[in-house]
C-alpha cells in the first residue's frame, strides 16, 4: 500500500469536520499564547490568595485551601464566560472570511453536521482550558478544605456554563458575516446574562438566578437550597436544568438559521424562544406557589411569578430585536408570512410586550413596590436596548432596507414603548387607589380583568398625580436612558449614513457575480 | 441525457435580480462554458447549480434529481470550484484532500485517490506539506484536485484559470480535457473568452442577470467556417477584399488593423486557394513576425520544474 493508502483508515476519514476543527483549531499559533495566558491569570489568582491567606496567620490550613478554592473557581467561570465567547463566535464566520464556506456548502454535508462538528471542537478546546486548571486548582487540595463532590459540582457547572456560553458564541457567528461583529455580539450577550441573571437573585427568583456563575458559586459554598418546581434541592438541579435548556434553544437556533440561509425561517427559533418563556413560567409556578398560602402570601407569589415573566422578557428582548434585519429581508409568501413580515416582528413586540404590561397590572396589585419601580427601572431602556440592538445588528449585518421601513419600525417601536409606559401609569393610579381603602373585591377584580383596570383609572386626577410619580421614578434611571439614547441615536446616524450611501451588501456568500 | 437542465431560475439580492428567469440545458459529456461580463450573473448560477445558494424562483435538475430538494442526490455528484476561494493553512495537502474526500464519504482508496489527484495538478512532491507553505497557484491547483477528488460527473468550475501563469492555465486545459475525455460534463465561467475557446464545445452568454444566447460550438460555428486574418500592405486591402469576396466559399471580410479578416470553409486547402489568388492578383500578403508571441517564450524558458 502507498504512504498515502496507509492514512485511508485515519480520523480525517470517519469524522472529517471534527477532526479538520481540532486539527485547524489547535494548529493555529494563537492557541498556544491563549492557553498560557489562562494559565497564567489562574496562577496570578492562586498566588494572590496564598499570599493573603499567608497574611492572614491564624488560618488554618484547610480554610486557605478552601478559600483559595472559591476564589479559583470563581475566576475560572468568569473567565470562561469570556473566554469561550471567543472561542466559538468565530466558528463560521471564520469560515466565510478564509473564504472556505462555500466548498464546504457546496459538499453533501448538513447544517446539523457543520453545528455539532464546530461545537464538539469549541467543546474540546474549553475542556482543555477547564483540564488545564486542575494541576493549579490541586494547590488547595494540598491545603485541603475541598471536598470531591464541591470539585464534581463546580467543575461539571464550568463546563455546562461555557458550553452554553460557546453555543451563545456559536448562534452569533451563524448570524454575522464577520467575526469582528460575532465576538463582540457574543461577549457582550454573556456578559448580559451575568447582569440580567444577577439580580434575579434580589427577586425571589433564585432557581433563575442560577444561570449566573457568581450567583450559582455562592450559593453553593453557602449550602443554600434553591426551590425548583416547588422542591428544594441544591442549585446544580436548577442551574443545569436551565443551562441545559438555553444550551438547546442556541442549538436549534445555530442549526435552523444554516438550514435554509437564504430564506432565513425562524419560525423554529421563536417557538423555542416561545418555549423556554412557557418552561420558566411553569417552573417559576412550582417554585413560588405552594398549597399553605394564605391570600396575600398567594397573591404576593403570584405577583413573583409574573415578574420571572418580566425579567425572561427583557432577557429575551435582545434576542427577539436582533431579528429586525432579518425579517425585513424575507420573502413573504405562504402562511408563514405572519412570522416573517415586519408587521409580524411588531406584533411580536407587543407579544412579548403583552407578559410585561400584565404581570405589571398583577404586580403593582400584589403592593410589590420595588416590582414595580424594578418595571420601570428595567422595561423601559430594555425596549431601548432592545431596538438600539436590532439597529447595530441590522447595520453589522449589512442588510439595510428603505427608508420607508425603517420609519415604519421606528414608528412601531415608539408606539409600543408607549404601550409599554403608558399602562403603568394608569395601573400606578390602580396601586394609589388601593391603598385608599378600596373594597377587595374591586381589587381582586382588577387582578383578573384589564378593562376594570382600566375603568378605574379614569378618574383623572388621579391618573395625573401618579403620572408625575411615574415621570419622577423615570428621572431615577435617567443615566441607564441617557446610555440608551446615545447608543440608539448612534445606530440611528449609522443607519442614516447606510442608507444615504445607498449600500446595499448581499447576505452571508450570496454576492452577484 | 441533459447532465443539467435549468428552468426560468431566478435568484434576487434584496431588490437585485442577479439571475432572471435562466434557462439552459447541458447534455452529457459537454463543456459548456459560461461568457459574460463582470456581474453578469454567472457566479450566482453557478452557485445555485451546486447547491450553495437556493433560487427565488425556478428548477435545477442534476441527471434526474432536483437540486433544491434532493441536494443530498445531486451534491456527490457535482465538483465545485469557487473563483475566490480558500483553503485551511493549518492542514498537509494530503490532510486537505482527506478531508473533502470524508465528506464525500470515501473510504477505500482514497490514499491511491489523493496521490493521482496531487501528481495531476503537478503537486506530488508536496503531499505532506502544509496548505499554508504553498503559493497562491499551488494552493488553486490543490482546490482544483479538491474539486476531483471525488470523482464527480459534473465539474463547475468558476473562473478557474484567474491567478494562474500560463503554464498553469495550459496545464489546467490540459487537464480540462483530459476530464472531458472520460466523459465528465463540465461547466465553466469566465470573462475571458481566449480562456475558453480551446476547449468549450457551447456556449452561454449571460449580460445584467439574463443568458442571451446559448450557441454550440461543434455545428456551425466551429466545424463549419474558420476565421483567418490575413496580413496586408494597407495599399492593397481594397483590391484584396474586393477580389476575396468573389471568390467562391468566403463568406465574409472585413477590415481589420493589420489586415482583412476572412471568413472560409474550415480546410487548409480553402486557406490556401485565397492566398494563391491574392498572390497571383499582385497583391501581397505578409507573413507576420514570429517572436511576438510572449506566452510561447514563457513555456519555452519555464519547464515547469518549481514545484
Amino acid at each position: 500500500m502507498s504512504a498515502a493508502g496507509r492514512h485511508a483508515g485515519s480520523g480525517m476519514l470517519r469524522a472529517p469536520l471534527l477532526v479538520k476543527e481540532i486539527r485547524t483549531r489547535l494548529r493555529a499559533r494563537t492557541v498556544v499564547i491563549s492557553g498560557n495566558l489562562y494559565v497564567l491569570a489562574l496562577c496570578t489568582v492562586v498566588l494572590l490568595g496564598l499570599l493573603g491567606g499567608g497574611s492572614v496567620g491564624e488560618a488554618l490550613g484547610w480554610q486557605i485551601g478552601s478559600s483559595l478554592f472559591k476564589t479559583l473557581t470563581y475566576t475560572q467561570a468568569l473567565l470562561m464566560l469570556f473566554v469561550s465567547p471567543l472561542v466559538a463566535a468565530s466558528a463560521v464566520t471564520g469560515e466565510v472570511e478564509q473564504k472556505t464556506w462555500d466548498s464546504l456548502r457546496a459538499a453533501p454535508v448538513t447544517p446539523r453536521k457543520i453545528i455539532a462538528a464546530k461545537l464538539s471542537a469549541a467543546t474540546g478546546v474549553f475542556l482543555m482550558l477547564i483540564f488545564v486548571s486542575l494541576p493549579v486548582a490541586s494547590i488547595s487540595f494540598i491545603l485541603g478544605g475541598v471536598a470531591p463532590v464541591d470539585l464534581l459540582v463546580v467543575y461539571s457547572y464550568t463546563v455546562f456554563c461555557t458550553l452554553t456560553v460557546g453555543a451563545m458564541g456559536l448562534y452569533w457567528s451563524t448570524r454575522f458575516e464577520r467575526s469582528i461583529a460575532s465576538i463582540p455580539a457574543a461577549t457582550v450577550t454573556a456578559v448580559l446574562v451575568l447582569i440580567v441573571s444577577s439580580p434575579a437573585s434580589e427577586m425571589n427568583l433564585r432557581s433563575l438566578a442560577m444561570i449566573c456563575p457568581t450567583e450559582f458559586l455562592s450559593a453553593t459554598y453557602s449550602d443554600a437550597p434553591v426551590a425548583f418546581f416547588g422542591l428544594e434541592c441544591p442549585p446544580w438541579v436548577p442551574a443545569l436544568a436551565l443551562l441545559a435548556a438555553l444550551f438547546a434553544c442556541l442549538v436549534i437556533a445555530s442549526v435552523t438559521r444554516l438550514a435554509d440561509e437564504r430564506r432565513r425561517r425562524h419560525a423554529l427559533r421563536r417557538a423555542a424562544l416561545l418555549v423556554l418563556l412557557a418552561l420558566v413560567a411553569v417552573f417559576s409556578a412550582g417554585e413560588q406557589v405552594t398549597a399553605d398560602l394564605t391570600e396575600p402570601a398567594a397573591r404576593q407569589a403570584v405577583g413573583s411569578i409574573a415578574t420571572q415573566l418580566l425579567v425572561v422578557w427583557m432577557a429575551a428582548a435582545l434576542w427577539i430585536g436582533s431579528s429586525v434585519p432579518v425579517t425585513l429581508g424575507e420573502p413573504r409568501r405562504g402562511p408563514g408570512r405572519i412570522l416573517t413580515a415586519p408587521a409580524g416582528y411588531v406584533l411580536l413586540i407587543f407579544a412579548a410586550c403583552a407578559p410585561a404590561v400584565v404581570a405589571s397590572l398583577i404586580v403593582c396589585r400584589a403592593g410589590a413596590g420595588l416590582w414595580r419601580s424594578s418595571f420601570l427601572v428595567f422595561a423601559g431602556p430594555a425596549f431601548m436596548s432592545s431596538l438600539t440592538w436590532a439597529l447595530l445588528a441590522r447595520w453589522l449585518a449589512g442588510n439595510s432596507g428603505s427608508m420607508r421601513r425603517f420609519v415604519g419600525l421606528a414608528c412601531a417601536s415608539v408606539l409600543a414603548l408607549v404601550i409599554v409606559v403608558a399602562p403603568f401609569a394608569v395601573l400606578s393610579a390602580m396601586a394609589d387607589a388601593s391603598e385608599n381603602g378600596e373594597p377587595a373585591a374591586v381589587q381582586f377584580a382588577s387582578l383578573l380583568s384589564p378593562l376594570t383596570a382600566i375603568w378605574h383609572s379614569t378618574g383623572a386626577g388621579m391618573y395625573v398625580r401618579n403620572l408625575k410619580a411615574v415621570t419622577g421614578l423615570l428621572g431615577k434611571d435617567g443615566p441607564a436612558l441617557a446610555t440608551g439614547a446615545i447608543f440608539m441615536a448612534s445606530a440611528l446616524a449609522l443607519l442614516a449614513r447606510d442608507i444615504a450611501a445607498g449600500r446595499r451588501p448581499a447576505p452571508r456568500g450570496t454576492g452577484p457575480a | 441525457m441533459n447532465a443539467i437542465e435549468v428552468r426560468n431560475l431566478t435568484v434576487r439580492y434584496g431588490n437585485v435580480t442577479a439571475a432572471n428567469c435562466v434557462s439552459f440545458s447541458v447534455p452529457e459529456g459537454e463543456i459548456f462554458g459560461l461568457v459574460g461580463p463582470n456581474g453578469a450573473g454567472k457566479t450566482t448560477t453557478l452557485k445555485v447549480l451546486c447547491g450553495i445558494l437556493r433560487p427565488d424562483s425556478g428548477t435545477v435538475v442534476v441527471r434526474g434529481a432536483d437540486m433544491v430538494t434532493q441536494p443530498d442526490v445531486v451534491k456527490p455528484q457535482v465538483g465545485y470550484m469557487a473563483d475566490f476561494f480558500g483553503v485551511y493553512d493549518y492542514l498537509t495537502a494530503r490532510e486537505y484532500l482527506e478531508f473533502f474526500g470524508g465528506l464525500y464519504g470515501m473510504r477505500e482508496g482514497i490514499g491511491d485517490r489523493i496521490l493521482a489527484m496531487l501528481r495531476t495538478v503537478q503537486l506530488e512532491g508536496k503531499v505532506d506539506a502544509f496548505v499554508g507553505t504553498l503559493s497562491r497557484g499551488m494552493k488553486q491547483r490543490l482546490y482544483f484536485a479538491r474539486a476531483l477528488i471525488h470523482d464527480p460527473d459534473l465539474l463547475i468550475l468558476d473562473e478557474p484559470a484567474s491567478g494562474l501563469d500560463p503554464r498553469g492555465r495550459a496545464e489546467l486545459a490540459d487537464t480540462l480535457r483530459e476530464v472531458h475525455a472520460r466523459g465528465k460534463t463540465i461547466i465553466i465561467s469566465s470573462h475571458i473568452l481566449s480562456e475558453l475557446q480551446d476547449f468549450v464545445t457551447s456556449i452561454g452568454i449571460m449580460e445584467a442577470g439574463r443568458l442571451t444566447a446559448v450557441r454550440s460550438l461543434r455545428g456551425d460555428l466551429g466545424a463549419a467556417t474558420r476565421h483567418v486574418l490575413l496580413h496586408l500592405v494597407p495599399a492593397d486591402a481594397g483590391a484584396a477584399c474586393a477580389l476575396l469576396s468573389s471568390l467562391a466559399g468566403v463568406s465574409d471580410v472585413r477590415r481589420a488593423r493589420d489586415g482583412l479578416v476572412v471568413c472560409l470553409p474550415d480546410s487548409d486547402e480553402a486557406v490556401a486557394a485565397a492566398v494563391r489568388a491574392l498572390v497571383s492578383a499582385g497583391i501581397r500578403v505578409l507573413l507576420p513576425r514570429a517572436d511576438a508571441d510572449l506566452k510561447e517564450i514563457f513555456m519555452k524558458l519555464t519547464k515547469g520544474e518549481l514545484m
